[in-house]
Parts: structure tokens; C-alpha cells; sequence
């Protein structure tokens, strides 16, 4: 096997992160969980925003815990010279900077892609934002669900005559901030082979609008402009979220032969010679009726029932489980979903490893968030300023250790 | 800019696009290894009978390579094998344990290249006791409590696209070049592997966290969301609009630009939390419904822009295709396949400063097979006639 230490892919990569919030958060925490060192930048006396979002425990948000474990906090006053040039010393050391600031506000503050790429030629600058650097809407705020409705991605759900459906998490910023960490990546690929860096815009409706990718082509194609389809496929049936006595099941018959199989495990043969339900295309046709035969049998069984039954007959099937039942399932524990670790001021809790394994091996925590300025000395040590030097500067409060 | 230019990845996967589409729309050679005859299932996709190629692999393979060979024959597992060498990465999306009986899987490959990053994504990883479960989104999502906390509280709504996939994908395309940033530096490759359901269930924003912060978990609420009110999706007289209301100060710009005092004023509405907490889901919700439905999206859309609040109409592909907005940021763009015609697709959400005007120029996807001969004569340097022999054993 190889001799790589493993789960630290990207040790020795260094980001200076002044993100806040989710979607930038998300990005600068796959860099942390895959071994970077992550300088997380924040405001004094103040932190990262998402620092206030409840609930709390012990007054720390668990939000922001969840979003920024295995990061280094530096606490700085960037509106002063010496925070800016701290700043500038950082950016001799920084692989990579990530920024989710109002379009425009980092470069105000002097500390923007064109100034660090004098000190760096080799930095790559990541700016997210809701609506990009450019268009009519660059200057207006955007939020998740904001995103998700003018992207197309919330018409891509719900029924037909319905609501559009935004998805019960924030799915824009999250995806966002993966595109983000992609891109950076891509970015470092490059220049490693150039030896330039690069500034990358990327705005989360843009990413968003990746939903609407067959409702385009229908449009291109057959002039069709219908965008959302219910709890039902739109090519193929049955295929989708049916009703059971103790909540949901999905139930998956993709080809004649489950659609048989489907019938015999429910003991609905009849529905095989039903004319209206005689091969895939009227299937679809006739997707509500036949949805109705199906639960009519479906509401009667639970849904391990019907996650059983099917499953054994080939056809592919599953419970709608809660969330709770996915977090606590033997799947969850055996796999290693999550892993407890020490937080500061809170004691053990339980957090989501990285999904990434690298040589089978999965990317452990290596420590939790940390309090607002818990780094700010040992970067400061580190970048090469003296300990006369930061004494001065927490003096003069340019850096901070608030430790909120 | 095409920032992975140069980079060579071999793509195995079958009915999961959303990998080597990441590599391929930003300038790597992608180059898909389909089964002779029917080749990858997502030709099938919307396809109107078994024997035809439906119109959305001209997007689900865009900009990519496609060689046809029979990984189930030992001479197609050692073509594999032979054009490891050449390649950066290769990626499959079943379990790395299929490949061991054809003699691809990792360690053998490691040992005709190195550097080689191997990439695997299962819907529910290798182990476990639900890694043999069918390899579907729709299944994925059903068994991470993401589609039930999706729709109204009357019962789950199905995403209306692969969500799962995009998940799993895009984490295993970081990882792998992560690794091969890696592999560069060390001369050692690394198999990385993710599987779609871990995934989705690492991106959980707000359960865990409610539920270690506050005992109690959120429920399923539609469009709202359960501490910053209001969030919602209103229905207007021409379409949807959702609004999406963060703070105080937020609330009151946007009471004074909607005209409506008694908003700003009265103390059952103008803090937080008492009117997300007490009153959003009451009378609050009723009114906003009947503002919203007495207006249109555009003078909806005006007001949220006058008090600069986040507001925005529910956009379909009708009001995209006309988008300014969209436009600028060339976010659809026509691309011409020889098979079908013009089509538009959907753009590159990344932006490298420096691009230029042929980074958005999109190359089609290929025809089943279209660079077997090609590639392999290239690479391989194999001769017509041993191709020949190749093609009548249906190994090509």
C-alpha cells in the first residue's frame, strides 16, 4: 500500500479563509477536513456572523461548531494598516484565499486579488457569491432560498400546478461551496503546472441552475417549458414516493420485467393486464391512476414491509426514513458517519466526518471549531512575527483572542 | 481558461455523468469506456424505445471521448490495463470489489501506474449493511432523511433531479484532485472512494445541530424555514415569488417599500423571534399570502430591490432563457451535436479570470464508440488488422 499518511491529501496547503456564513464555510471546511491548514480570518470582537445563529449550547452555536471543525481562528481588524498587513505577510505563505464579502467589499479593503497576486503570483483567489461579479443583479443580496427560486432549481420540484419546492436543507450553499473547493483544485492543478494562479467567480445560482439541465434540453428540443413533475417520474412508471401505513416508500420498476415482478409482490396481478398500464409509455400516461392502484395497496403495509417484499423480488424499493433513522442506523455507526470529538466549551459531540476516503481510509477530525481568535498567536508565530511584535498588536487591538 | 488541460482521466462509470462531466467541462480528456452495442444507460435516458439513444446524453456527455470495449473479455481487461499508463485517473461507480475478477482494480492497476488516482463512488459505500442496495438517487435520498424533510407537511416532495448523484459525484471529483495534486508532489497515487449516501448525509445543515442544541429536530414546512422568518414561496397573479427574510432591519425595508406600516409597527410583528416564533405561522402568514397573490412577480421583485432585501421570482426555463441576468453571466449557451441538432445547455458556473471567449464553446458528445480506433492506435499503437480482430471477437 502506499506510504501516503492518509486523510491528509492536502496537508501543506495553506487557505486563508475569509469566508462567513455556509456555502464559503463549506468550502474552506473540505480543505481543513482533507488535512490543509485553514486560516480562518475574523472580524474583532465580533467572529464569523454564523457565530450568532442559534440554538446554542453553553452560548455557542452548534451551526457554526457543525461548519468550521478542523479550521485555525485568527482574529484581526482588517480596517487597520497592520491588520492589512498581516494580511500581506499571510498571502506570501497562502496556496489558496476564499472570500464570500458584498461583491466588490474585498478588494475595498485592500485585501483583493490583484493586490495579493503581486505579493503571490501563485494564489488562487476564490470569490463566492449569490449572483457572481458581473450582471444585473451583482449588487443585490442572496440567500439560499433566493438562489434556489431564480436559478430554476425550486421550479424543478413540487407538482405540477403546485408550489415550487425549495429542498429542506440549504442545498444551494452547499453545493456552492463544493463546486467552490472543485474549483479552487482545479485552479491548483493548474497552477502547479503554470506557476500563476488565477481569480475564479462563481455565483451560487449559477451552480443551482445545474437542476435545470433536462427541462433545457426539453425545451430545445420539444419546445416544452414544463419544469416540475410531482412525486413522479416523468419518463418512466411507476417511479417514485407512494404512500405507506407508517409514512412514505419510494418503489422503483424500470423495465417490464420489475413491473411484473412489482405486480406479483403486491398481489396486485390484475393491474398486469390492465390496458392502461400495458408497457412504460402508458404506464406514464396514466401515472396518477396508477399510483392510486399502488397505494391503494401500499397505505395497508409498512414500509419495511414494502422495502422487504420488493427488494426480494428484485425490484428496487425503500422506506422514506426520517432523518433520525438515517442518523442513528446501523448503516450510519458500522460506516462511520460520525465521529465525537472534543469542542471547546461544550465537551464531546458527536460531528460528521468527511465523506472522503482516501486508500479506504476515512479523513478523521482532528480537532474541533475553534473559539473566536484560539490561533491568532500561533499564526501570527508561524507567518514569522516575534513575540515583542504580537504583543504590540494585541495591544493596539489589531489582533484579538476573545475566545468567544 | 481550461485549468485541466493535460489531465487524462478514464471513465468506467455507467448511468452517473455528473463525474467526468466536472473534469471534461473544464479542459481534462475524458474518454468513456462503453459496452459494445448498448454502451453507458444514460444514452437511454429519455430515449423513446431500447434501440435508440435519447436527447439528453448529448448533455450528460458533452466535451467527452468514447471508446467501446468489453471489460467482461480478458482481452478487454488487458486494452484497460495497457492504456493505464497513459491516463491520470480512472473512475468507476460500483464497488471496487467487481473489478478485483477482471483484474482492475486498484492494487493491479497501481502496478502499470503509479501515480494513478483511482476514483469510486457507490450510492451507499463498500461496506455497511446497505452497500448491496440498487444504486438509485431516488433510493439514496429516500434513505437519508433528506427527501423526508422536503415539502409540505401533508407528505415528502421528490426532488425533481439527481440531487444524491451531484453530491456523491462532485465530493469524489475534489477527492481525486486532491489526490492527484498529491501525486504530483509524491509519485504515489491513492484510490479514493465516497459513496453518494455519505454524502448527502455530511451536508446536514441544521438537524444534527437541533437536535444537539435543542433536543427537538425541524419539521417538514414547505418552503419556510424554521428561524428566520418569513422564508417562504408566495404565489403572486403571474407566478411564484420567494421571499427570504434574515434579520430586523431587513423586515422593516421591506414592510416600508411594500407600503404596509402596521408590519414595522406593531409588536406582535416587528421582532424577531416573536414573529417568526409566535406569529409567522399564524395570522402574519395569512397576510403576506394575500399581499403576494394581489400582485405580479415583477412588482414583487421591484420592491425587494428598492428595500435590498433577498427576494426573488421562481424562474422556469421560459423566464431563464430571457434572464438578463442569466445572459451575462452565459449560463446558456447552444451547443451544436451532430446526432441531434442544436441544443441549449446549461453553462460553467466557474469563472476563471482570464477566460476567454472559446472557454465557453462546448465541445458535443461523441458518438457510442467514436474514438475506440483512434485512441487505440494512438496509444496503444495497435494496427488495423489486429483492431479488425479485436472488433470480430466483439472485444470493440
Amino acid at each position: 500500500m502506499s506510504v501516503i499518511e492518509t486523510g491528509g491529501a492536502l496537508k501543506g496547503i495553506k487557505v486563508l479563509d475569509f469566508t462567513i456564513a455556509v456555502a464559503g464555510a463549506f468550502a474552506a471546511w473540505q480543505f481543513a477536513d482533507l488535512g490543509a491548514d485553514v486560516w480562518k480570518v475574523e472580524k474583532y470582537d465580533y467572529g464569523d456572523q454564523a457565530r450568532t445563529w442559534g440554538p446554542f449550547i453553553n452560548d455557542l452555536s452548534t451551526l457554526y461548531v457543525s461548519y468550521n471543525k478542523n479550521k485555525q481562528s485568527i482574529e484581526m481588524d482588517l480596517s487597520k494598516p497592520e491588520g492589512k498587513a498581516i494580511i500581506y505577510e499571510m498571502a506570501k505563505h497562502t496556496d489558496v484565499v476564499l472570500e464570500n464579502f458584498k461583491s466588490g467589499s474585498i478588494d475595498r479593503l485592500g485585501l483583493g486579488y490583484e493586490k495579493l497576486r503581486e505579493i503571490n503570483p501563485r494564489i488562487v483567489f476564490v470569490s463566492l457569491s449569490g449572483f457572481g461579479g458581473s450582471g444585473p443583479l451583482m449588487k443585490y443580496p442572496c440567500y439560499d432560498a433566493i438562489a434556489a427560486a431564480r436559478s430554476g432549481f425550486a421550479a424543478s420540484s413540487g407538482e405540477p400546478d403546485g408550489a415550487p419546492m425549495k429542498v429542506g436543507n440549504s442545498i444551494c450553499d452547499t453545493l456552492s461551496g463544493l463546486y467552490a473547493f472543485n474549483a479552487a483544485l482545479m485552479a491548483l492543478v493548474e497552477a502547479r503546472r503554470t506557476g500563476t494562479g488565477c481569480r475564479i467567480d462563481i455565483a451560487m445560482t449559477d451552480v443551482a441552475m445545474r437542476a435545470c439541465e433536462e427541462t433545457m434540453m426539453d425545451y430545445s428540443k420539444y419546445g416544452s417549458t414544463q419544469a416540475r413533475f410531482g412525486n413522479h417520474d416523468r419518463l418512466i412508471a411507476p417511479y417514485g414516493v407512494f404512500e405507506a401505513r407508517d409514512g412514505f416508500a419510494v418503489i422503483i420498476a424500470d423495465n417490464e420485467e420489475r413491473w411484473q415482478k412489482l405486480c406479483t409482490a403486491l398481489d396486485s396481478t390484475h393491474l398486469k393486464d390492465d390496458p392502461r398500464f400495458s408497457d412504460n409509455e402508458r404506464r406514464v400516461q396514466n401515472r396518477d391512476a396508477l399510483a392510486a392502484e399502488l397505494e391503494a395497496v401500499t397505505r395497508g403495509l409498512f414500509r419495511s414491509q414494502i422495502e422487504e417484499r420488493l427488494l426480494k423480488a428484485g425490484v428496487p424499493a425503500s422506506g422514506v426514513l426520517t432523518f433520525i433513522e438515517a442518523y442513528t442506523s446501523n448503516h450510519a455507526n458500522t460506516i462511520g458517519l460520525t465521529q465525537v470529538v472534543h469542542q471547546d466549551k461544550i465537551g464531546s459531540t458527536r460531528f460528521y466526518r468527511n465523506p472522503l476516503r482516501f486508500n479506504n481510509e476515512p479523513c478523521d477530525i482532528r480537532h474541533g471549531t475553534p473559539l473566536l481568535g484560539q490561533d491568532t498567536e500561533s499564526i501570527m508565530k508561524e507567518i514569522g512575527y516575534t513575540e515583542d511584535e504580537i504583543r504590540k498588536l494585541y495591544e493596539d487591538k489589531v489582533i484579538g483572542s476573545h475566545l468567544i | 481558461m481550461k485549468p485541466l488541460i493535460g489531465l487524462r482521466v478514464l471513465d468506467l462509470t455507467d448511468g452517473n455523468p455528473y463525474i467526468g462531466s466536472m473534469f471534461a467541462d473544464y479542459g481534462a480528456e475524458v474518454v468513456k469506456i462503453e459496452v459494445p452495442g448498448s454502451g453507458d444507460s444514460i444514452r437511454r435516458r429519455g430515449a423513446k424505445s431500447e434501440d435508440q439513444e435519447g436527447i439528453y446524453q448529448a448533455y450528460y456527455n458533452r466535451a467527452k471521448k468514447s471508446m467501446t470495449i468489453d471489460i467482461t473479455t480478458t482481452q478487454g481487461q488487458e486494452i484497460i490495463r495497457k492504456l493505464v499508463p497513459h491516463f491520470d485517473m480512472l473512475v468507476i461507480n460500483v464497488a471496487e470489489e467487481n473489478m478485483a475478477p477482471l483484474g482492475i482494480d486498484y492494487e493491479t492497476l497501481r502496478s502499470y501506474n503509479r501515480k494513478l488516482v483511482y476514483g469510486v463512488l457507490t450510492p451507499f459505500g463498500e461496506d455497511g449493511p446497505w452497500k448491496d442496495m440498487p444504486d438509485y438517487d431516488l433510493l439514496v435520498m429516500a434513505r437519508s432523511g433528506l427527501l423526508d424533510k422536503t415539502g409540505f407537511p401533508e407528505k415528502p416532495t421528490r426532488i425533481g433531479f439527481p440531487l444524491g448523484y451531484y453530491y456523491g459525484s462532485w465530493h469524489l471529483t475534489a477527492g481525486m484532485l486532491a489526490a492527484y495534486l498529491k501525486a504530483q508532489e509524491t509519485g504515489e497515487g491513492q484510490n479514493v472512494s465516497t459513496s453518494s449516501w455519505q454524502c448527502v448525509m455530511s451536508v446536514d445543515d441544521t438537524f444534527a445541530q437541533c437536535l444537539a442544541g435543542m433536543n427537538e429536530l425541524p419539521k417538514r414546512i414547505g418552503n419556510g424555514f424554521p428561524t428566520t422568518n418569513p422564508t417562504d414561496t408566495f404565489r403572486c397573479k403571474n407566478g411564484w415569488f420567494s421571499l427570504s427574510i434574515g434579520s430586523d432591519q431587513q423586515w422593516w425595508a421591506f414592510s416600508k417599500a411594500a407600503g404596509k406600516t402596521d408590519w414595522i409597527e406593531n409588536p406582535k410583528y416587528s421582532h424577531d423571534p416573536v414573529r417568526s416564533m409566535e406569529n409567522y405561522f399564524g395570522d402574519l402568514d395569512q397576510q403576506l399570502r394575500d399581499y403576494f397573490s394581489g400582485i405580479t412577480i415583477e412588482e414583487a421583485d421591484r420592491v425587494c430591490k428598492e428595500a435590498m432585501v433577498p427576494g426573488g421570482p421562481c424562474n422556469t426555463v421560459n423566464e431563464l432563457l430571457n434572464d438578463e441576468q442569466v445572459k451575462v453571466r452565459q449560463m446558456i449557451l447552444p451547443v451544436e451535436d451532430p446526432k441531434i441538432g442544436e441544443t441549449l445547455q446549461i453553462g460553467k458556473p466557474a469563472k476563471f479570470l482570464r477566460d476567454d471567449e472559446n472557454d465557453n464553446d462546448i465541445a458535443s458528445a461523441p458518438s457510442l464508440g467514436q474514438h475506440t480506433e483512434p485512441i487505440l492506435r494512438q496509444l496503444l499503437k495497435l494496427s488495423d488488422v489486429e483492431m479488425e480482430a479485436l472488433r470480430k471477437a466483439s472485444v470493440i
